[in-house]
């Protein structure tokens, strides 16, 4: 066994499972999936909702776009509101929100109501419910952090793709508005019954964070007394190159992943490969993708985050270029699979790298900022397809988009600040 | 304890830079494409009504 290999082993033969972080893990996980799901549940909807109104489904799709509008611009409010009054009364919220917009948008009988329930309510109720739940984790582990939001963004995969089999096949049997009050009230009893176990800081269950020394407690608890800590920190990041350059680099990874998530299956079929095969193409992406999620942020906290998110979006933006010239399925899945890998570590270090630049902190508010640049960028990327197509009758096009999009992405990364060096200044002085 | 970096005492220059090349550059991509996509429909039909979104790319944009 190489030496790498042993030291990988009894790292993880050292982690103490039974610390209570893990617990919050688990209940982030849950919370991932449940919120992800929202967004994902849209497509399954689309034709039932048709059927039943006759309405067009250009017209449907605008409340997918509220939503992703909403999402991005609350998100910071979602953020600022963790930090004010804690991440778990800031889910309760996104939690009634859920239920709410779950119950209305299956009662729902006019395109307008349908905008507000689905559009605006569940808008907020996404990030209410999905940007307070890493910024909670890190605050749990002052070591370890990769594995666990690691096995948290796993579920942005796993969770949606079992949630919507499960909804799918209610679908099927009682009808879309039946599956929506009972995933609303389901979905919510569950988030009741986890939320319960969700302490907000370790010293709320007067313990310490992963990883933490008793040394560390001592300075935490001088540190992290009040609000305002929190508050004359953020200001500080504000004023940091790579506050800036991480939403930047959020924005412009996303743009490069969305084009191609959007694009890839009107792209196999205009080569004549049938629905079926260009849909599997996107599962292959997807399961590939979920490891590296997972795998990702491990690698990032060990190793050096700035070089492994580099990998990613370069890898992002050049393994899309053999899509441009490809004509065969099989070359579609191989490229597929290979383009997969950086996908998936894309998106999954910036906990990492806000924990690298600013220390031990909640970094709720930041995180909300980067959560609002990723979803302007998904919005972006979703639309430069379909606009691609219009004007030039192909997607290849699009392709190259993608690709500048990710690499610019990558030379931005190489102008952020090494992250041996913390930028936040001497708490002390906040 | 951390101790204070120089980097903070500075505005943020480089990062809003490169956040702003960005901006224009999703812009620029989004309204070249409207454009095209607007000059497309107006040479196929004289007659074709232009949107406000379609009329204000197409001026803004040194291409078409």
């Amino acid at each position: 066994m190489s030496s790498s290999l042993r030291k990988i082993k009894n790292s993880i033969s050292e982690i103490d499972f039974k610390h209570y972080g893990w617990v919050i893990v688990a209940v982030g996980a849950i919370a991932q999936m449940i919120g992800s799901a929202i967004r994902m549940a849209f497509g399954i909807i689309i034709d039932p909702l048709v059927e039943e109104f006759s309405w067009d489904p250009k017209s449907i799709g605008i409340a997918y776009a509220i939503m992703s509008i909403v999402t991005a611009f609350s998100s910071p409010i979602a953020g600022y509101a963790s930090t004010i009054i804690g991440a778990r009364k800031t889910m309760y919220i996104g939690l009634l929100l859920f239920l709410i917009g779950m119950l209305w948008t299956a009662l729902a009988s006019s395109i307008l109501e349908f905008y507000i329930s689905y559009g605006i309510i569940f808008g907020f109720a996404q990030s209410m419910f999905l940007v307070p739940v890493i910024p909670a984790v890190a605050v749990w582990f002052k070591t370890r952090l990769g594995l666990a939001t690691g096995l948290i963004i796993g579920m942005w995969s796993l969770g949606p793709a079992l949630v919507i089999q499960i909804m799918g096949i209610m679908l099927d049997a009682v009808g879309w508005q039946t599956t929506f009050i009972v995933s609303g009230v389901v979905g919510t009893a569950i988030m009741i019954v986890a939320l319960q176990f969700f302490r907000n800081t370790p010293s709320d269950k007067n313990l310490l964070p992963y990883g933490a020394k008793d040394i560390d407690k001592i300075k935490d608890s001088k540190d992290n007394k009040s609000n305002n800590f929190s508050l004359n920190l953020q200001n500080v990041i504000y004023k940091t190159n790579a506050f800036w350059s991480l939403m930047n680099i959020h924005f412009l990874g996303c743009v490069g992943h969305a084009v191609i998530l959007i694009g890839l299956v009107p792209l196999m079929t205009s080569k004549g490969i049938s629905y079926t095969d260009s849909v599997f193409c996107l599962t292959l992406i997807m399961i590939v993708s979920m490891t590296t999620r997972f795998i990702t942020p491990i690698l990032g906290d060990g190793i050096n985050p700035k070089t492994i998110m580099f990998l990613a979006f370069l890898g992002q933006g050049l393994f899309v270029i053999p899509w441009a010239f490809t004509e065969s399925k099989w070359m579609f899945y191989l490229v597929g699979i290979l383009w997969s890998i950086p996908y998936g570590g894309e998106g999954t270090l910036f906990p990492i790298m806000n924990r690298r630049y600013y220390g031990f902190f909640p970094m709720d508010t930041t995180y909300g900022w980067q959560i609002l640049a990723a979803s302007l960028g998904m919005a972006l990327g979703g639309f430069i397809p379909g606009l691609v197509f219009d004007v030039t009758g192909g997607y290849e096009l699009a392709i190259w988009i993608s690709a500048f999009f990710s690499c610019f992405g990558a030379i931005v990364i190489l102008t952020l600040e090494t992250t041996k060096k913390v930028l936040s200044p001497s708490f002390d002085n906040l | 304890m951390v101790t204070a970096s120089k980097t903070n005492t500075k505005s943020p220059v480089k990062g809003l830079f490169l956040f702003f090349i960005s901006f224009i550059f999703s812009m620029s991509v989004l309204i070249y494409f409207f454009a095209w996509d607007s000059a497309n429909k107006i040479n196929q039909n004289k007659d074709y009504q232009v949107s406000w979104l379609e009329g204000g790319s197409i001026f803004i944009c040194p291409l078409h």
